[in-house]
């Protein structure tokens, strides 16, 4: 095992940690305020990262613009899916709505990633999308990282900061924090949960999408890239528990970031990513057991 | 020929799919678990095949035994939490089973990594090698049926009538006495057994045990099947499996599209109608439906010559005090639900709790059932300890209870419902089911005619053949009432019979109750009219923020100024 390349493994594992903590934020709010079981999350965040891509590619949208596109489609398909999909089973089955919901939302994550796939990646694996040179930048101590996870990582700071400020100190975070903590009261002092719902879809959806274009401009748009962030935004949102505030969220993103980086030392670099999956089974095998509370440990999550 | 080939190939799937299917829907329409990790068990099952077929050369049938054997035990350990976790979690845990299985399958490499055990040899079965479609389609077929009637058998018979009570309501069905907890754990691991098996049937149908073949997006293609046919409906699992496999096909001939595209249209065909089976046929294709039971006349009359006389408690050695509770204390957080309360419920009488909302006096009824753990505390029954007990081991010591809001069943009818408070029922063994299936049947027919008895002694017996979610509330009472007769407990725990009852409906449920005790039950109720109360119970108990304040007959209680402004708010 070499240490020495730990410091190098936590600035990776904060790098990452930082687009899941945007990627949890984003499910925490969508799980706790509307209690949907958003699986299409999966295909919005790929519909942004190919018009991202295709627009730069093959309409000639000026990078910038590109991106700015890519998070407002995946926006306007997450308030889409809610108004159109989930708003109508949720009004006709009540409480029974979470298989129903589950159910469409898995039909249309699955036809919309091959529906993708048809449209704009049956020839080639998939589309790259040139946001910013991958340059290498020499940092202190020996530390480097690329020019492109350097901005990506300021955005994600700022995107976290804006959403934990929002959500903690104005009016908005105000309603949204009432429709979660209980929608028929809010309903009763004036605020209409429905168009709360599908202003989370829309924010939460557009902030999975910037994800979706830094990760794309890393690695390419690739029409299955949607299903690890749904995974790693579900294990995020649900560790840190679905209502639990902004701040706590992103820092079991952060944190979850750091374990899957430096988890590299032990576990061969093609089954990092299955540290998260690892951490979620573990974790709801040892609550379904009761040996979380044996344990002594509060039971998080929804 | 060739034709022909092409076609069978895709039957052969489908019949293989079926097995999936039908195991997987049971799971989800009978029981309620929504389970997303079937292609997890199928892989367990696949790869256990192929690596004895290729290390050890052991034949066919024997492997196929084995890898069913294998993924029971899996589904077995994997139950344990499930059992206990809500909806949204069973799915997470089951999802991430799944990606967690491929990805370490393809990281071993003594498993083939990513391109998985190869080379097997072609299956022979009785001598025969089978090469072409055709020759697996009569032996698909065989180990296809069989599936689906053990399926069938489950959901159709009264372990199924079990099942279905769990899935509509897992309180309830404790409350009766059920072993929830080991229901679903023993067709869990049966079911993934026989995913298990479907998983070994499609190695060997394709020569190869791949991560590919089970992948999440296998997972979600035997969901859908499940969906688009119709939850709990086994004739929809063959139906929805036909329909998803030979969409491919059928693109490919009629629209000439290639084998590629096909396989990209397929996936967004299914996704979409699945969206659309929500949205407009939620119960999918072919909808849930089962042989209700009847009652044998002949049965009902040979076991009660006296159809509203009960029969006599056996077994209960009485004494003067049917339930002992003391200094018990409950809190949900800052709220004490009970406060060092103590009391006794006298046998053979019955007692009220009265009290303002919010009294403790429903959650006494929890503590004393299991349904909620107390902080500390004893309840005794005849000598026994009650407390950490679970609701159904509670029934087995004599106590039963009704439910402020009913809590029928509603998909069973009203003698289904009284069924399944019976104790000692052959049908709830799932091993009987298959190796004593006459006892089952008799053991069925004398639990029909004993719920019969009960409906009629309830004065609803002329219903019994009615769905409990079509009748009116006051009868769906009457259910429940002759539910919690019919587990022979002694003492009925009753909350709130009235509410939400009144006139001639709430005189006839008064009628009842009067003559539940003088048919010897024990009866302890919690009721807001004053009047009701005054007329039913012997001993009051006055409860306020879980304590019990006074006690005495309710003319005494009525007589002091206090406890009247407690209750009413005036004095």
């Amino acid at each position: 095992m070499d240490l020495s390349i730990l410091p190098q493994l936590v600035l990776n594992g904060l790098v990452m940690g930082a687009t899941f903590a945007v990627l949890g934020i984003a499910m925490a709010l969508i799980l706790g305020v509307t209690g949907r079981f958003h699986f299409a999350f999966s295909l919005t965040y790929t519909l942004s990262a190919f018009i991202a891509a295709v627009s730069a590619a093959e309409w000639g949208v000026p990078v910038v613009g590109a991106l700015v596109l890519g998070v407002l489609v995946g926006g306007l398909a997450g308030l889409l899916i809610e108004w159109l999909v989930y708003k109508p089973l949720a009004d006709r089955s009540g409480q029974a709505a979470l298989l129903p919901i589950f159910v469409s939302s898995l039909g249309i994550a699955i036809a919309g990633q091959n529906l993708i796939q048809l449209m704009w990646a049956r020839d080639s694996v998939s589309v790259p999308f040139n946001l910013i040179e991958l340059q290498q930048v020499e940092l202190p101590m020996g530390l480097t990282l690329t020019r492109l996870e350097i901005v990506q990582t300021v955005v994600m700071i700022v995107a976290i900061v804006a959403g934990v400020l929002t959500l903690r100190y104005t009016r908005i975070g105000q309603i949204v924090r009432g429709v979660r903590g209980n929608p028929m009261m809010a309903k009763a002092v004036g605020i209409r949960p429905e168009l709360v719902f599908i202003a989370v879809f829309f924010v939460s959806s557009a902030a999975a999408g910037l994800v979706a274009i830094f990760s794309a401009a890393r690695l390419s748009a690739a029409p299955p890239m949607g299903q690890d962030a749904l995974f790693t935004s579900f294990v995020v949102a649900f560790l840190a528990g679905t209502r639990s505030p902004a701040l706590r969220v992103a820092l079991v993103g952060l944190g979850l970031g750091v374990v899957q980086s430096v988890s590299g030392l032990w576990v061969p670099s093609n089954l990092t990513n299955l540290v998260v999956f690892g951490l979620l089974f573990a974790y709801l095998a040892l609550r379904g057991t009761g040996a979380l509370r044996i344990l002594g440990v509060r039971p998080l999550g929804a | 020929m060739q034709q022909t080939q092409f076609w069978v190939g895709y039957l052969d799937q489908a019949l293989i799919y079926m097995v999936f299917v039908v195991s997987l829907n049971i799971l989800v329409g009978y029981v309620g678990i929504f389970s997303v990790g079937s292609a997890a068990f199928g892989l367990i099952g696949g790869y256990t095949f192929a690596y004895f077929t290729l290390n050890m050369g052991w034949p066919v049938i024997p492997l196929l035994m084995l890898s069913t054997l294998v993924g029971a035990v899996a589904g077995l350990v994997v139950a344990w939490p499930v059992m206990r976790l809500s909806g949204e979690y069973v799915m997470l845990l089951t999802m991430s089973l799944s990606i967690l299985a491929v990805s370490v399958v393809a990281a071993i490499a003594a498993l083939g990594s990513q391109q998985g055990l190869v080379g097997l040899p072609l299956p022979e079965i009785l001598g025969k090698t089978l090469l072409k479609p055709t020759d697996f389609v009569p032996w698909l077929l065989i180990v296809t049926v069989w599936a689906t009637l053990t399926c069938w058998r489950i959901g159709e018979s009264p372990y199924g009538r079990m099942l279905r009570s769990i899935r509509d309501d897992e309180t309830a069905a404790a409350s009766l006495g059920k072993k929830t907890d080991r229901a679903k754990l023993v067709v869990f691991a049966v079911m993934c057994g026989l995913t298990a098996l479907a998983g070994a049937l499609l190695v060997v149908f394709n020569g190869i045990a791949a991560p590919s073949l089970f992948t999440l997006d296998q997972t979600m293609l035997i969901f859908a099947m499940v969906i688009v046919g119709g939850i709990a409906s086994i004739p929809g699992s063959i139906v929805g499996t036909l329909l998803i496999i030979f969409v491919e096909p059928v693109l490919q001939k009629t629209l000439h599209l290639s084998p590629e595209v096909a396989a990209l249209v397929r996936p967004i065909f299914f996704g979409l109608l699945l969206v659309v089976v929500m949205r407009f046929r939620p119960q999918g294709l072919i909808r849930e439906r089962h042989r209700h039971v009847k009652a044998d006349p002949v049965e009902v009359a040979k076991a009660s010559p006296t159809p509203v006389q009960p029969p006599p408690i056996v077994g209960d050695e009485r004494g003067d005090v049917a339930i002992e509770v003391r200094n018990l204390c409950k809190s949900f957080g800052g709220v004490k639900a009970a406060d060092d309360l103590s009391l006794d419920i006298p046998t053979g009488k019955i007692t009220a709790l009265v009290g303002p909302n919010g009294a403790g006096k429903s959650s006494l009824f929890n503590l004393v059932t299991g349904a909620v753990a107390p902080d500390s505390g004893s309840v005794v029954r005849h000598g026994v300890q009650l407390v950490g007990l679970r609701p159904e081991q509670v029934v087995r010591h004599g106590i039963a209870r009704s439910f402020q809001d009913v809590r029928v069943f509603p998909n069973l009818t009203a003698l289904e419902n009284v069924m399944l408070a019976g104790r000692h029922q052959a049908g709830e063994s799932i091993t009987a089911l298959f190796i004593a299936p006459g006892k089952v049947r008799r053991g069925d027919r004398e639990q029909a005619a004993a719920a019969q008895r009960w409906l009629e002694f309830v004065g609803l017996g002329a219903e019994a053949a009615t769905l409990a979610g079509s009748l009116s509330f006051a009868q769906q009472k009457q259910v429940s009432f002759a539910r919690a007769l019919a587990t022979e407990a002694d003492v009925l725990l009753l909350d709130e019979p009235l509410s939400g009852i009144e006139g001639s409906a709430a005189d006839e449920m008064i009628g009842l109750v009067e003559r539940m005790r003088d048919v010897g039950r024990t009866v302890c109720i919690v009721e807001h009219s004053i009047q009701t109360i005054s007329r039913l119970a012997e001993w009051a108990y006055f409860m306020e923020l879980g304590r019990v304040t006074a006690q005495g007959t309710v003319t005494a209680l009525l007589e002091d100024p206090r406890l009247v402004e407690a209750y009413f708010g005036v004095s």
